[in-house]
């Protein structure tokens, strides 16, 4: 039965790629279809209000440097409201300024889609930051992400130009999470997701107790929350509060809301090449690998936790701590799986408790970072090892390795093995960094292989821009807050910006004729070199830390 | 003080990454001759 609820999402999402990546091809384009009807109206005026009538193609520089420049903008009116939200309006329940580190760590981790909290939302952030700063950087950190995804699909395929990211930006919102949110709002209202701006309920308990029970405008955050990709709850315990995520129902939907539009972005990239096979043998890669390391989270967490079952306590339902009943272990399991493929990072149990094969399952995930990925990052990863597996076998066989009909040369290599390398880099160096200071060490709860696990996945989670945290680490302090936020920073601008670059260079190329001794990426062996690629990479860079932390763990449990 | 701080390393840290846009573009327009 947990089986069939995993593989009917499976399904429901398979049936939706089709669909929605042809009208993101649509969105994107740039050729007049049915979609103008809707939106376009709003969008000229949008348009003429920015002053963008000319919507020229851009250079793949002025493309990268419109998108950092737009962050910088957004990051500092977000510092200044959260340093500032005592005496900013809609702040009922009198939340105080956020703290400066803090500060620095959240807009950060908002801007760059991580959405990592070191703070709980009801008692950190007041109505006004929830929704000028949270929100809003909700949609503008994922339309961002989506743009770049797209200029790089455009750049490896050979349009006129990368495109013009004003435009794509404008398109991403209107088009795209504007509506998608509002339509998920609405449903997840309707099941119950609160959303109001009155201040906390005062209730009193059966004991006579006073409680405080916080509310708020969750459902609009929560929809967004997903769609974007981007995981930030309203409640410290995220999508595993009963507000947040009240039954098995919105549970799918939220499923469903953050892993549908990456899963899409492969098909739409097949339409741009004019070839959709190119598209199939992308999702294809990534859902191989999905499949492979959920199975292992599902078999791991339903054969339950190793000690306890050495008690010979009843372990029928599996590991069931720190997950939520109205769950169990399919939709939990598939959450992690999805929320950490998917780099959302929205938690529906706490994965500080999965068991510690199970715990492999998130961590792997975002290490490789090229599983569906979220708000396009995901697509532009596995574009990346495609071009390192093309040049690979063009290697092995002496030939100049192309792509999509393009000469791959050694500049384009360069700026790839740039953008692989700094992911572990910026992973392993401040892993190890936190266990020589004392400042790092402090924040660890768990003694031995756990706590080596929990330092990990906080630096890993913050440099995939997934932003789920292990949890059971004290993290909000001026060293996690400032080494994490240099690391989502790095995570994400240094890999788009060297795969623009590379967009940019093949895009100058003219193209080369396929002949019969082109070596084809739209196959199934190419699927394999693919997989391949991503798990011997994956591989050789974490499997020793993966030994050192989960896999020890496992052995001193057995 | 500490938001001085704050805002200072967020602007060294966009300051690099136009310096590495520039580098990239530097790769991106490198043709691969010998330099004289």
């Amino acid at each position: 039965m947990g089986i069939l609820q995993i593989v009917t999402v499976i399904v429901i999402l398979i049936l939706l790629v089709k669909p929605m990546g042809t009208y993101l091809y649509y969105v994107f384009s740039n050729e007049p279809n049915r979609t103008d009807r809707w939106f376009g109206g709003m969008e000229k005026g949008i348009f003429k209000l920015i002053g963008l009538k000319k919507r020229d193609g851009m250079s793949w520089k002025k493309y990268a440097l419109s998108f950092v420049l737009t962050n910088i903008v957004l990051v500092t009116f977000s510092y200044i409201f959260l340093r500032l939200q005592r005496g900013l309006p809609l702040n009922p329940n009198g939340i105080s300024d956020m703290e400066q580190t803090l500060s620095f760590n959240t807009v950060i981790s908002f801007m760059t889609n991580t959405n990592l909290q070191h703070y709980s939302g009801e008692t950190g952030l007041s109505y006004f930051s929830q929704m000028a700063v949270i929100t809003m950087m909700m949609f503008t950190s994922a339309a961002s992400g989506f743009s770049v995804a797209v200029a790089f699909v455009r750049g490896i395929t050979g349009r006129k130009s990368v495109g013009n990211f004003f435009e794509d930006f404008v398109k991403a919102h209107i088009r795209v999470f504007i509506p998608l949110a509002l339509l998920v709002s609405l449903v997840l209202v309707g099941l119950h997701v609160p959303q109001t701006l009155k201040p906390s309920l005062e209730v009193t308990t059966l004991e006579g107790q006073t409680q405080q029970i916080a509310i708020g405008p969750v459902a609009s955050l929560e929809s967004i929350k997903h769609l974007g990709t981007n995981g930030g709850g309203f409640f410290g315990a995220n999508s595993s509060h009963p507000f947040e995520n009240p039954n098995p129902l919105t549970n799918v939907l939220e499923i469903l809301s953050m892993w549908m539009l990456p899963a899409s972005l492969p098909y739409m990239y097949g339409l741009f090449a004019k070839n959709k096979r190119q598209g199939w043998v992308i999702f294809t890669a990534m859902m191989t690998l999905f499949v492979l390391l959920l199975s292992l989270n599902f078999y791991a967490e339903s054969k339950g936790n190793p000690a306890i079952n050495a008690l010979g306590i009843e372990s029928s339902q599996g590991s069931m701590e720190g997950k939520e009943v109205r769950f169990g272990i399919p939709q939990s399991s598939l959450f992690t799986s999805v929320t950490t493929a998917a780099t959302t990072g929205s938690v529906n149990n706490m994965h500080d408790t999965l068991t510690p094969l199970g715990g492999i399952t998130p961590l792997a995930l975002m290490m490789l970072n090229n599983v569906f990925g979220g708000k396009g990052v995901g697509l532009i990863n596995m574009l990346m090892y495609a071009i390192l597996g093309v040049f690979l076998c063009g290697l092995m066989v002496g030939r100049t390795p192309e792509f999509l009909g393009r000469k791959i040369e050694a500049k384009e290599m360069k700026l790839i093995a740039i953008a692989i390398l700094v992911h572990p880099f910026i992973i392993l160096v401040p892993t190890a960094a936190a266990f020589l200071t004392d400042l790092g060490q402090g924040a660890i709860t768990n003694t031995g292989f756990h706590g080596l696990s929990q330092v990990l996945y906080e630096y890993v989670s913050s440099a995939a821009n997934n932003g789920s945290g292990f949890e059971g680490l004290a993290d909000n302090t001026t060293f996690w807050n400032v080494t994490t936020g240099i690391v989502m920073l790095l995570g994400r601008y240094v890999s788009i910006i060297a795969m623009l670059a590379v967009a940019g260079s093949l895009l100058k190329k003219k193209p080369v004729p396929e002949t019969i001794g082109t070596f084809r990426t739209d196959n199934g062996l190419f699927t394999g070199i693919l997989i391949g690629t991503v798990v011997i990479i994956g591989a050789l860079t974490f499997l020793p830390v993966i030994v050192l932390g989960p896999i020890a763990e496992y052995l001193t449990l057995r | 003080m500490m938001d001085l701080y704050m805002v200072a390393s967020l602007a060294v840290i966009y300051g690099l990454f136009y310096g590495f846009m520039r580098w990239c573009a530097g790769v991106v327009e490198d043709t691969g001759r010998d330099k004289l």
